[in-house]
């Protein structure tokens, strides 16, 4: 006999409708406040001479880049030692208290910087004479001819020493110099003007030197301390085409200083039997036009070309030409734009503004992590606008310029779908951040976030069309962003 | 010589002067305010860029200066037009290198170089670093899923 069978109970539709109801509740508190604040931070800053200038100069300049919501400080501390053809007598290299250093003015700086709670990335370029190869052409710029590794290896240990945070301070009897928080060991040296020579007998010769210099100078700073960060120089956004040039391309440079090369348009190892040993890969891409510009050239590499520079990184970490084994960070060293006014050739101030928010996000996007603006202040016009930079966020007097503003507090907004908005920015302070549409008149409230003090968010919004959008937070308002 | 036709002269010198433009162009970009500032100027690729002029007649169209169409267009008029042809292709922009390429939008949204699929999940998992539920939103997904299947043949055993 058959069993009557049970009333069948159709599942699958129920179950359905479960997955659908899961995904909408999903949808439904995706843009939670909590979840709009991004996991990934961002820390700003300046690069500027100011900042070692005499006392009573630096300390408005560095009250005004802390009042723009700066958290780190590029700061030139040179390698302050005796300059001359031969190596000083008795020299004790390792040892930042030897009388041959003068750390005065870089002490000063640090101090003062560490005192405005900024961390400061300590950079230097140029070889004493002592310390660069022999015979040196004369047509060469001053301490680029092949910096001696080993004279590096011992400035790193000095460094990392003196700016350990335990370093007694020869100005303030009883007290310690401050902790570094990372070391950056040359300056574009990808252009012979840093680095020479570029090449050598028709092939490069700079980023295999510079693998030696910087994995000298790495071993020197991790030998005092673990935790400092070794940032490597700062490649120039563009090279020339052909060999035998002044300058390399910066993705040829960097790949040759990762022990890579490009094949059918791939990348592959090279051998490499010393491979470079850093923290962070920095580079400073200046753009000739907008920051959307793409570079005309494979090799050189502009704002939303970073890309190229880390695809070659990820691939050297993978392949071991990266060391240590880990994921190193992304960092852009130098990037700015002139202003009109002062400088006539210079891009109009509202521009710069934007252009500045747009740099900021897009670098973001692309993984970087700490960006220093070149520069706090304008410069002089000496020689001449052209061969000088008016891309502070302040004019040289002291005014803000609305690049101020954007500075400490960055709102973007790009088009993800026809419907679709996505807001990135910067809080300058922690608080319940308020994102408005222009509505009319009047500002309407499209959305919120839980933002922390310097944190970054991106959200999604609802917009069609043209929209100007705003954020506010803690009495602070960005400028408006014009979403296409 | 052979004499071309109208029509012939007129594409000509329309590719012509497409081929010439980049290269009478400006040689260098500066960047905004910075002109006298040479180590940040930026390069304008030449015709052949920093790759060798290919030979011409080689063969293959996809990285030339030329479509198929077009050099199809301007080999139908004959020997000269094949030898334009070939001309345009040996001096333009190898395309395959990515020299001279830009974008329209600017968009960085594949910045990454990820797969659409990676995009996808990324963004339902707010990797974007934006909204989304972050790993809980697949392990819903993925659990439901499973439960699905698991019913499923749980039934169809007991039907059996």
């Amino acid at each position: 006999m058959i069993a009557p069978r049970p009333p069948r109970i159709r599942i699958a539709p129920l179950l359905g409708l479960a997955l659908a109801l899961l995904v909408a509740t999903a949808t439904a508190m995706s843009p939670s406040t909590a979840s709009a604040r991004s996991s990934r931070g961002l820390s700003i800053g300046f690069l500027d001479g100011v900042f070692t200038a005499d006392a009573a100069v630096r300390g408005p300049w560095l009250t005004r880049a802390v009042d723009s919501g700066s958290d780190i400080l590029r700061i030139d501390v040179g390698w302050p030692v005796a300059n001359t053809p031969t190596r000083p007598a008795n020299f004790d290299a390792r040892n930042p208290g030897d009388p041959n250093y003068d750390f005065t003015r870089a002490d000063a700086a640090i101090v003062d910087a560490t005192s405005h709670r900024l961390r400061v990335l300590a950079s230097f370029t140029g070889a004493p004479q002592w310390a660069e190869g022999p015979n040196r052409p004369a047509s060469v710029s001053q301490g680029s001819w092949k910096p001696d590794p080993a004279a590096l290896r011992d400035y790193g240990t000095a460094l990392a020493r003196r700016y350990s945070g335990t370093f007694p301070d020869p100005a303030r009897p009883g007290s310690t110099l401050p902790r570094v928080y990372a070391f950056q060991v040359w300056n574009e040296p990808n252009l012979d003007k840093y680095l020479s020579p570029q090449w050598s007998a028709g092939r490069t010769y700079a980023p295999a030197h510079y693998r030696k210099m910087l994995t000298a100078f790495y071993l020197g700073v991790k030998s005092v301390r673990r935790a400092a960060l070794v940032v490597t120089a700062g490649t120039a956004p563009f090279g020339d085409p052909q060999p035998n040039g002044h300058r390399i391309m910066p993705a040829r440079f960097v790949r040759e200083l990762l022990c890579q090369r490009r094949f059918r348009g791939k990348l592959r190892r090279t051998r490499c039997p010393s491979p470079a040993r850093f923290d962070v890969l920095a580079h400073h891409p200046y753009s000739v036009g907008a920051p959307t510009r793409e570079a005309l050239n494979a090799d050189d590499v502009s704002i939303p070309d970073i890309k190229k520079l880390t695809r070659i990184l990820r691939a050297a970490e993978r392949s071991h030409r990266a060391l240590p084994r880990k994921r190193h960070r992304m960092w852009v060293t130098e990037v700015s734009y002139d202003s009109s006014p002062p400088d006539p050739q210079g891009v109009p101030l509202a521009r710069h503004a934007r252009y500045l928010e747009q740099a900021f996000y897009l670098l973001w996007r692309q993984g970087v992590d700490t960006i220093t603006w070149f520069q706090v202040r304008d410069q002089l016009p000496q020689p001449s606008y052209a061969a000088s930079n008016q891309s502070g966020v302040y004019f040289a007097d002291g005014r803000a310029k609305p690049a101020q503003r954007a500075f400490r507090f960055p709102l973007v907004a790009e088009r993800a779908g026809r419907t679709i908005l996505r807001v990135w920015g910067r809080s300058p302070v922690a608080g319940r951040l308020r994102i408005e549409r222009r509505a009319g008149s009047a500002w309407k409230l499209v959305r919120t976030v839980a933002a922390r003090r310097h944190g970054t968010f991106l959200v999604r919004i609802t917009a069609r069309g043209r929209t100007r959008l705003r954020a506010r937070v803690g009495g602070e308002t960005s400028l408006t962003w014009l979403a296409p | 010589m052979k004499v071309l036709s109208r029509k012939t002269a007129i594409l000509a010198l329309l590719v012509a002067l497409f081929v010439a433009c980049p290269a009478a162009a400006q040689q260098t970009n500066a960047p905004p305010g910075n002109s006298a500032v040479d180590e940040y100027l930026e390069t304008v690729p030449s015709a052949t860029g920093s790759s060798r002029p290919r030979t011409p007649g080689s063969g293959g169209t996809s990285n030339g200066g030329l479509t198929a169409a077009q050099r199809t267009q301007l080999e139908r008029r004959g020997p000269d037009g094949k030898a334009l042809a070939d001309a345009i292709d040996a001096t333009s922009p190898d395309r395959s290198t990515g020299a001279g390429s830009t974008s329209s939008t600017g968009s960085v949204s594949s910045a990454e170089g990820r797969s659409p699929i990676s995009e996808v999940f990324d963004v339902a998992a707010g990797r974007d670093g934006g909204a989304g539920m972050g790993v809980l939103l697949p392990a819903i997904l993925l659990a439901s899923l499973l439960g699905f299947v698991a019913l499923v043949v749980m039934r169809r055993r007991s039907a059996s």
